[in-house]
């Protein structure tokens, strides 16, 4: 057995929250000052247990006639013998035993804690570069949706407004990301929600012709909600993945789960919400000034027999 | 035009504190036969309330008048439609000039004409007998009733002929009709009604049934072989079926009347009984120019307080822009097509949320987006409301939106309205 070891006190989970070095024996574990670890712990006694080494060189803890006792594996015991890895209790405080060649996890390189091309856009350029190109992007955006006279600095300023939004969101990560991993990294999670914003004004679009030429088909709204789910959980999954602190497949449920939770309502409640208007009567409101010779036509005639089991519908609906 | 409901007397309150334009007839002294018609014909009118069951609340009031020596009662529908459309709920009565309280059943009624003969037992009234008139311009009539429940008052006026645009008959009178007067008969001075009350425009304009329906009415009540309906609701359903039948018949045929707006040939003025009128907006600060043409029904049938029935009106809007490029023009054009804003009376009671079919369709060579909704009466089987809305796709500055409602129709009928009035949409080179 070594002549030093290192005894830690672990919370629930078995990670370790203090550390005492101890190479001279007997010592002892205790409330009182006198004791070589003093606990804070009320249901530890004045004088709770002393480590020794008997006459072949191994190391002991033994109970000094507690009231609360010594315990391994929830058994109250006398005396323990310590090894690598050892873990007893005493009151509420639970021990686990570490020697100097106990072997330690690789490193984990800075580079390596976060996306790697997050990383390069949570450099101070970098973010504020993705930033610029989301107002960028976003002005653009209200350019072609406005159809008043707009000048550029209204454009500006609207699209700053819409973008500080995403900076409070940035922040609140900042903030969450301080309380748990001890750094800001505020520039990563803006740069983050810049290209998701960026992201998102890219794929309207796309959507938009969708209902566009496929308007009729009510399949293109679950494929949007799943989308828009999908794309929500990404970027849930990018902000925790800069704040590091748990696994990879660990976040994936977290945003997963969360972004499904969010589109899970919001469908119901749409679902329980039966509306004034059929959610189709919103869908053909999309007209596109492009492939207008491409468009799926039908005739009147088709259209008006489709349209016969409208009666139907709202008969049972009035029969309801 | 409001119906003169007595529930809307704070509203006509307002209207009516505001001077009203005096008609000529005031400059003059009363009529010396005023007196005389008011003392002779004041016990033939009575007033008419409809309370609640349980709360035996007034909800709704109301003149009548006797008409025959068994105790029937002529008034508006509108007056005692809650007593039809909900009989568990609410209850009338009938107040005479002696201040005797009777109970009244309904006999009989004309949705579409808002009348409704009422049967109470005969105390020895006066009554009126019906008889065709003829009339002239500026005859000087008198209109009974019971303005806000102020008691029974006679109000002079004129008659100023029959309403033009309107499909069914309606008299013109010069004279102030107040809420409470509804129901009430308007005579001339040798006692002859020529008219039952029914609504006002405010300022003097004032709207009577002419006695020829009421005179209908009264007949088939009075048909020895004619038995009292035990479910109203069913009637009311069927008097809206046939009239829609009957106006929508000849709506928007082929040979109807067109306009042009833009490169587009459009159906208007599709019968006597509409108004249509057009606006153009261009203006300086807005890159764009819309241009729109209406047209409406100037009637419509009175359901209950929250629901109406019988409008027909449609509306195109040409949108263009010189200005604005094409990805821009269609974010107007989109916004505009977009399902929006009030389309009809009726709540969640009285109507079902709206069911929509939406495709692109190909039409004389035009290529439109079509949004075909309906919804249905929840209370009477075959009687929907339905809009039609088409954006024409094609140009790439200019568009046309236009759009159709109905209420009040048999779906068969929404569907040919559907047909015709999409079909007479043509491209104007």
């Amino acid at each position: 057995m070594e002549s030093v070891i290192f005894l830690e006190v672990t919370d629930r989970k078995g990670n370790p929250l203090y550390r005492y070095r101890l190479d001279t024996f007997p010592a002892t574990i205790g409330r009182s000052y006198r004791n070589t670890v003093i606990l804070a712990d009320r249901y530890v006694s004045p004088e709770h247990a002393v480590i020794v080494r008997d006459e072949l060189g191994a190391l002991w803890v033994e109970d000094r006639s507690s009231d609360n006792g010594l315990f391994r594996d929830n058994d109250r015991v006398q005396r323990v013998a310590l090894g690598a890895g050892t873990r007893f209790r005493v009151g509420h405080t639970t021990f686990q035993v570490c020697t100097p060649d106990q072997v330690v996890e690789p490193v984990l390189r800075e580079a390596e804690s976060s996306q790697g091309g997050l990383n390069r856009l949570g450099s101070r350029s970098g973010a504020l570069l993705a930033f610029a190109l989301a107002v960028i992007v976003l002005m653009a955006d209200l350019y072609l949706k406005s159809y008043n006279r707009v000048s550029t600095l209204q454009l500006l300023i609207q699209s700053l407004g819409i973008m500080s939004v995403f900076l409070v969101w940035a922040c609140a990560w900042a903030l969450f990301n301080r309380l748990v991993a001890q750094r800001f990294a505020f520039l990563p999670h803006l740069a983050l929600a810049s290209v998701a914003v960026i992201a998102l004004l890219l794929l309207q679009p796309a959507t938009e012709y969708l209902e566009f030429f496929f308007a009729p088909l009510r399949v293109l709204n679950w494929v949007e909600t799943v989308a828009k789910a999908f794309f929500i959980a990404a970027l849930l999954y990018g902000h925790l993945a800069i704040v590091g602190v748990v696994t990879q497949r660990r976040r994936w449920l977290i945003a997963g789960v969360t972004s499904a939770v969010i589109f899970g309502l919001v469908e119901l409640n749409q679902y329980a919400d039966n509306g004034w208007y059929d959610p189709a009567a919103e869908r053909p409101a999309q007209l596109k000034p492009m492939g207008m010779g491409m468009l799926p036509t039908v005739d009147m005639d088709t259209f008006l027999r489709d349209a016969k089991k409208l009666k139907a519908s709202v008969d049972s609906l009035a029969e309801k | 035009m409001t119906h003169l409901r007595w529930r809307s007397l704070l509203y006509a309150a307002v209207i009516l504190n505001g001077a009203p334009v005096r008609p000529l007839g005031a400059q003059d002294p009363a009529s010396s036969a005023t007196p005389a018609i008011f003392r002779r014909y004041s016990d033939h009118v009575s007033k008419i309330q409809v309370s609640e069951n349980a709360s035996g609340a007034k909800s709704e009031l109301g003149s009548g008048f006797f008409v025959s020596d068994d105790g029937l009662v002529i008034t508006n529908y509108h007056v005692i439609s809650k007593l039809v459309l909900n009989p568990d709920r609410y209850h009338a009565e009938l107040f005479d000039t002696r201040g005797t309280t009777r109970a009244v059943t309904v006999v009989a009624i004309d949705v579409v004409h808002d009348l409704a003969v009422l049967r109470t037992e005969p105390h020895g009234d006066g009554f009126f007998n019906l008889i065709p008139v003829s009339t002239e311009q500026g005859t000087r009539l008198y209109s009974l009733g019971h303005p806000h429940d102020l008691g029974l008052s006679i109000v002079e006026g004129t008659y100023n002929g029959l309403l033009q645009h309107t499909l069914y008959q309606k008299i013109h009178f010069t004279g102030s009709l107040n809420p409470g007067m509804s129901g009430g008969p308007t005579i001339d001075d040798r006692g002859e009604v020529v008219g039952v009350n029914v609504s006002t425009a405010g300022n003097q304009l004032s709207f009577l049934v002419p006695v020829d329906r009421a005179m209908l009415l009264l007949r088939q009540a009075q048909n020895p072989d004619y038995s009292i309906p035990d479910n109203f609701l069913a009637v009311v359903a069927k008097q809206l079926l046939a009239y829609q039948d009957v106006y929508l018949a000849t709506l928007l045929a082929d040979s109807g009347e067109t306009t042009v707006l833009g490169h587009y040939r459009l159906p208007t003025n599709p019968a006597s009984f509409f108004n249509c009128w057009a606006d153009a907006d261009r203006n300086d600060d807005s890159p764009y120019e819309v241009v729109d043409h209406q047209c409406s029904t100037d009637d419509y049938v009175f359901i209950s307080g929250e629901h109406s029935s019988g409008v027909v009106e449609f509306e195109h809007r040409l949108l263009s822009s010189k200005e604005l490029n094409r990805f821009r023009f269609f974010s107007l054009f989109s916004d505009q097509f977009r399902m929006g804003g009030s389309l009809g009376p009726g709540d969640d009671e009285d109507v079902t949320p709206y069911r929509c079919e939406s495709r692109p369709v190909n039409q004389h060579g035009l290529t439109m987006k079509v949004l075909f909704c309906v919804r249905r009466y929840r209370k009477m089987t075959g009687l929907y409301d339905a809009v039609v809305k088409a954006a024409v796709l094609g140009e790439r500055d200019a568009g046309l939106l236009t759009t159709l409602n109905l209420s009040g129709v048999s779906f068969e009928n929404a569907e040919m309205m559907a047909r015709r009035y999409l079909g007479s949409i043509t491209w104007n080179p």
